[in-house]
């Protein structure tokens, strides 16, 4: 695809592979990071998917952040003020952060949050790419 | 349909937040529950045993917490207990918003009581706290405000 960079790691988490456990895939794309997310984002894995983020940001130095939550079966408020202090790491740093495709199962909470109201919500990431190249 | 109850004793270990909603909802889904009413109780277990390994143990895994779920009348019935700090001003902490920690958004309680039909917290500071919260499935609620059961 183009813009693609490299995919900066995958999977830092030294937890395994069990069903309550999380995975990430990370991609830099032009002055954005994309990450795709599979798992919960619950008090046991949003504390490593918080400093997996922050590493990320500052190795890539992007500043847009994407997550693909496509893969996500499970946030509760652990998850959301992980997302929420990555929210105001990105916008003090005068980025973007969006979100992709957040399951049905989890919109209620995303909603009943506010952090809908805050942040875009894309369907695909093409549109994402588009943007990224427009700019 | 028969009673049924089970009991969790478990250690205040962040992976037992996951075991405890799993196994309350595998539990729950006894009941004619949506998937989504399902994920609502998913959500108000993680919350309320997320709050005993946070703020009742201070984050230290090794001290205990009880979850006990039972079903009776059509409806199912949560408790979480544990025996830690106990919270201070109960008031204050039920609000949105209110968090020692700026990475959370101290919305637990607000989920709690939006995705439960009630929620009873007993707190007292160095004795513990105890959350009981019940949900009914909503067809159930449904059909019988409307005379059909």
């Amino acid at each position: 695809m183009a813009g693609d960079r490299r995919i900066i790691s995958e999977n830092p988490q030294p937890s395994g592979r069990g069903v309550l456990q999380l995975r990430m895939e990370f991609r830099a794309v032009d002055q954005s990071l994309v990450v795709k997310l599979w798992g919960d984002l619950d008090l046991q894995t949003a504390d490593g998917v918080r400093r997996a983020l922050e590493g990320a940001l500052e190795q890539s130095k992007a500043k847009d952040l994407y997550l693909d939550l496509s893969h996500v079966t499970f946030i509760d408020s652990s998850g959301l003020g992980m997302l929420l202090g990555r929210y105001k790491r990105v916008m003090r740093a005068g980025g973007v952060m969006g979100l992709i495709n957040p399951l049905p199962v989890v919109r209620p909470i995303l909603e009943l949050s506010g952090l809908l109201k805050l942040m875009p919500v894309y369907e695909t990431e093409p549109s994402i790419l588009k943007e990224t190249e427009a700019r | 349909m028969s009673e049924n109850r089970i009991s969790l004793e478990l250690s205040s270990h962040g992976a037992n937040v996951g075991v405890a909603r799993l196994t309350v909802a595998t539990f729950a889904a006894q009941l004619p529950f949506t998937v989504a009413e399902i994920e609502e109780i998913k959500v108000v277990v993680s919350e309320a045993v997320s709050n005993a390994v946070i703020h009742g143990y201070s984050g230290e895994p090794g001290h205990l917490i009880r979850v006990e779920a039972w079903l009776a009348d059509g409806e199912l019935g949560i408790e979480v207990r544990d025996q830690g700090r106990g919270i201070h001003d109960l008031p204050a902490a039920r609000q949105a918003a209110f968090s020692s920690d700026p990475e959370r958004m101290g919305l637990g309680f607000v989920f709690m009581e939006n995705f439960s039909d009630a929620i009873e917290v007993e707190s007292q500071p160095g004795a513990g706290t105890r959350v009981v919260m019940r949900k009914r499935p909503q067809g159930q609620t449904n059909a019988l405000a409307s005379g059909r059961m």
